[in-house]
């Protein structure tokens, strides 16, 4: 009974979370998305419909693989495969989720729940984009360079800073308070509860437009030009917040030119800046744990004096 | 609730037609139960369903594929064996205790209702102050019984009247001013999520097939938002805000508007929200007036539903502390040799590692186990908790209350020595805030330290809290759990720089009690005033607490206080 995944393009509001998505979909090596916020306002949803609306690459579709909280590690990093092995005594290594998920998606809903030991793992693989496996006289490396989507409540508990820093983009899904939004969040799923192929059928044409947005997006995305004086703006912007290190100005510029890219322009200028810097940077800043401004706001504010 | 309700929730849930996957049952088992499983078992059968229940501590691996050990033994060549999932598709699953659940099987299941076909029950017997079942199935449960409803199981329902119910389904019209209302309603009962709001949907259609109507009405939305969306209420629409504490406040009549313009930034901040809120304001009153008695008593049901946000949304409960070793629950494995002699070896998963290379080791029919194939149980153990007392001992405190709360304290620290938690002591008082003691078991150590607490000076209370931030932050980080009692009147005049005024030295204290709630899962605040002090209860609202006024309260009362909030 498996339905058809949720089309892209039928989601509302979340514009937010959207866009990050779309954002890692034009360019991977933004990082992994983070998505922060209460549960049920559509982030699950949200993953698996943006796997179906990717154009497949060579011929294959791109991969979304689920990370559940109670995986071994034997199925995350692989294992030997056991039918080869006894058919041929062939020693043939089985690759785990992580390795599945190489070119594509992996995706791990509370993450924040992770244990520790596989948080490790995910840090280790997430850094060196190859799973590594020692055990039984056999050393294997595979190939697992993936988008990490991670998302969670942090009500319910916080991300380790290690892993926090490993994720491109951190965006926040609110609840929609607005009542036709949320009305229209209902009747659209209803629609598709109801007859799952028929509502993706009736998305299909601008199923098929985004698709081939971003399809355009990915090829461009690497002649983007900077605008003179975006670097020093986006070095500016980040002294001014006081992020850490240079990583927050080459994802803020990398996010900046798939803003671009995705918006059919040649230049990433300071407009691609200020739409994506609050989710660049909103997980880099050092929190002051007595000052309960959310951190998105700080960038905010900081573009506004930027700005002015 | 009626035998004929508890009937359409049941046939809307086990309908294939619907995509109401959950149900969600609290309260212990009794008859309630008893007739609730039953007609439970009548519907599946009718339907030609089977109904399976499973493990009171199930393991999150049991539900996906796993090697046979016997077979594998046995035969000499792997067997799989399907996990649990896929073994019971397309049956209907029990789920006991799921509030005692680990956190990884939930969240599979969960998983698996979102991909479909999964019909789930589960039964929920935690107590009321207990964490309950944790939100990532809760926010799954399309449909919530609480036991005390006493459902009731009449009569049978006729196979073929269900497939007639199902068949109607299609039929049934459903007007947007309806789904608008329902939205409203969600909004009022301050529902973040989205889910519940869908479940009301496909609960409002299914029960107008069961009447054998092709419209939804009014009657049928009331009926569907209480068992689908009062289970998930965190607010009572149309009453005046959940009194948390329960304990008596005569005094406590909400601020007059005027005392709102003391420019506190939060308060300007919630009253930009209520601006933002108002027009969508007419359309709750509007669906409120349509809203029948039963459905406000089904809100009002269950003090767990009007808890505020932190602590239902899980706040940092229900974690726990995993290692290798010492007494406690078996959570997980780790693919380790053990390290020393505390450590269990897995043996079932260890032998799963070894049995498929035994004819690469050449063990000519001996079982050749290494260390590399071996597994070690990873423990979890309950969180130690930590009390830290903040206790006010300024002038306007000493003059009042000190001696007896001095005597709650005290009788506290004998609890939690036989607990074997922790305390800690914070005191407030001249120009500053001092830590009398660092958290502690040692009895004597708190009674000296508690008694020889001087009184007098002013009250710099947001010293006080950012101590107490930075001491229950590190209390968190050590992997331990903390409870936060605050004794004060809240008159703070001291901000954290030593800069006089009142009204300053409020707001900060409101903006640093904020972070705390995420620390302390449990806060409570005690006003020591002489009649209950509004800026004490404004601070408890910042900490999102429980709040206490001591003019009622004697030295035994605020003891039984603080141990049903940190039990």
């Amino acid at each position: 009974m498996t339905k058809p995944p949720f089309p892209f393009s039928a989601l509302v509001g979340q514009a937010d979370m959207q866009l990050g998505l779309l954002i890692a979909a034009v360019d991977p090596l933004v990082g992994g998305v983070l998505i922060l916020g209460h549960r049920g306002t559509g982030k699950s949803t949200a993953v698996r419909a943006l796997a179906a609306v990717l154009p497949p690459v060579d011929r294959k579709p791109i991969p979304v693989v689920d990370l559940p909280l109670g995986a071994t590690e034997d199925r995350i990093l692989g294992s030997i495969n056991l039918e080869r092995l006894l058919a041929t005594g062939e020693k043939v290594f089985e690759p785990g989720l992580l390795s599945r998920a190489h070119q594509g998606f992996l995706y791990v809903d509370e993450i924040n729940l992770l244990e520790d030991h596989l948080v490790d793992l995910l840090i280790d693989v997430a850094a060196s984009g190859e799973s590594r496996v020692e055990r039984e006289g056999l050393s294997v490396v595979h190939p697992s360079a993936f988008v990490l989507v991670g998302s969670g409540n942090p009500e319910e508990g916080e991300l380790r800073p290690q892993l926090l820093d490993r994720f491109g983009l951190a965006v926040e899904v609110t609840t929609p308070t607005d009542l036709q939004e949320r009305v229209e969040v209902v009747l659209r799923r209803e629609a598709y509860d109801r007859d799952p192929q028929g509502f993706v059928d009736a998305w299909e044409a601008s199923q098929s437009k985004l698709r081939k947005r971003i399809q355009a997006a990915r090829r461009a995305v690497t002649k983007v030009q900077t605008d003179t004086g975006l670097l020093e703006a986006v070095a500016q912007l980040c002294l001014s917040l006081g992020t850490d290190g240079l990583r927050g100005e080459l994802a803020l510029l990398r996010a900046a030119k798939a803003y671009a890219a995705l918006h059919g322009q040649k230049r990433a200028g300071r407009e691609a800046m200020c739409a994506v810097a609050p989710m660049v940077l909103r997980h880099r800043l050092r929190r002051d744990p007595l000052d309960d401004v959310d951190s998105g706001e700080r960038v905010r504010l900081a573009l506004e004096q930027f700005a002015g | 609730m009626t035998g004929e309700d508890l009937a359409c929730l049941l046939s809307a849930w086990l309908s294939p037609t619907t995509s109401i996957a959950g149900l969600w049952v609290r309260g212990t088992e009794g008859p309630s139960r008893l007739a609730l499983m039953e007609a439970v078992r009548q519907q599946t059968a009718a339907r030609g369903l089977a109904l399976h229940r499973l493990s009171a501590r199930l393991a999150a691996e049991a539900l996906d594929p796993q090697m046979d050990l016997s077979q594998t033994l046995a035969l000499g060549r792997i067997v799989m064996q399907p996990g649990l999932l896929a073994r019971l598709t397309g049956a209907v699953l029990v789920l006991p205790m799921a509030e005692r659940q680990p956190i990884e099987t939930l969240q599979r299941l969960g998983m698996a209702m979102d991909q479909g076909g999964l019909r789930l029950l589960v039964l929920d017997e935690s107590l009321e102050d207990e964490p309950g079942l944790a939100p990532v199935l809760a926010d799954r449960m399309a449909i919530g019984i609480d036991l005390s409803a006493e459902p009731r199981f009449e009569a049978p329902v006729q196979a073929a009247a269900l497939t007639a119910c199902d068949a109607a389904l299609q039929s049934v019209t459903l007007s947007r001013e309806l789904v608008q209302q329902a939205a409203a309603l969600c909004i009022a009962m301050a529902i973040p999520s989205v889910r519940p709001l869908q479940a009301c949907i496909a609960l409002m259609r299914y029960r107008a097939a069961w009447r054998g109507e092709t419209a939804c009405t009014t009657d049928d939305l009331a009926w569907a938002l209480a068992w689908a969306a009062a289970p998930h209420a965190r607010l009572v629409p149309s009453e005046p805000a959940p009194d948390a504490s329960g304990a008596p406040e005569p005094d406590a009549q909400p601020s007059p508007p005027e005392q709102l313009e003391t420019q506190d930034a939060d308060e300007v901040d919630s009253r930009q929200a209520e601006q933002d809120l108002s027009e969508q304001t007419l359309e709750v009153l509007a669906a409120q007036a349509l809203l029948p008695g039963h459905l406000l008593k089904a809100l009002a049901r269950g003090p767990r539903d009007r808890r505020p946000p932190a602590r239902r949304e899980g706040g940092r409960q229900g974690q726990r502390v995993v290692s290798r070793s010492g007494r406690g629950t078996q959570m997980g494995l780790l693919r380790q040799a053990p390290r020393d002699r505390r450590e269990r070896i897995a043996w079932l998963p260890s032998l799963r590692a070894a049995l498929p290379l035994q004819r690469l080791r050449q063990a000519d029919g001996r079982l050749s186990l290494r260390l590399d194939d071996l597994h070690i149980h990873r423990i979890a153990h309950r969180r130690p908790v930590t009390t830290v007392f903040l206790v006010d001992a300024s002038g306007s405190m000493a003059m009042n209350r000190l001696q007896e709360a001095k005597g709650a304290v005290e009788l506290l620290l004998a609890d939690c020595y036989v607990r074997r938690d922790r305390v800690a002591l914070i005191s407030v008082g001249g120009l500053g805030a001092q830590l009398l003691l660092p958290p502690t078991r040692s009895l004597t150590a708190a009674k000296r330290a508690l008694m020889a607490m001087p009184g007098g000076g002013g009250s710099p209370l947001g010293a006080g809290l950012a101590l107490a931030h930075r001491l229950l932050s590190g209390i968190i980080r050590s992997g331990e759990d903390a409870v936060f009692v605050m004794l004060t009147d809240g008159r703070a005049n001291l901000t954290r720089d030593g800069q006089p005024g009142r009204e300053s030295a409020q707001a900060e204290c409101a903006r640093l009690a904020k972070p705390l709630v995420g620390l302390a899962h449990r806060r409570l605040v005690i006003d020591g005033s002489v009649r209950p002090e509004p800026a004490a209860q404004r601070l408890a609202e910042a900490l999102q607490g429980q709040y206490l006024a001591l003019p009622y309260a004697r030295a035994q009362s605020i003891h039984a206080a603080i141990q049903s909030a940190s039990s």
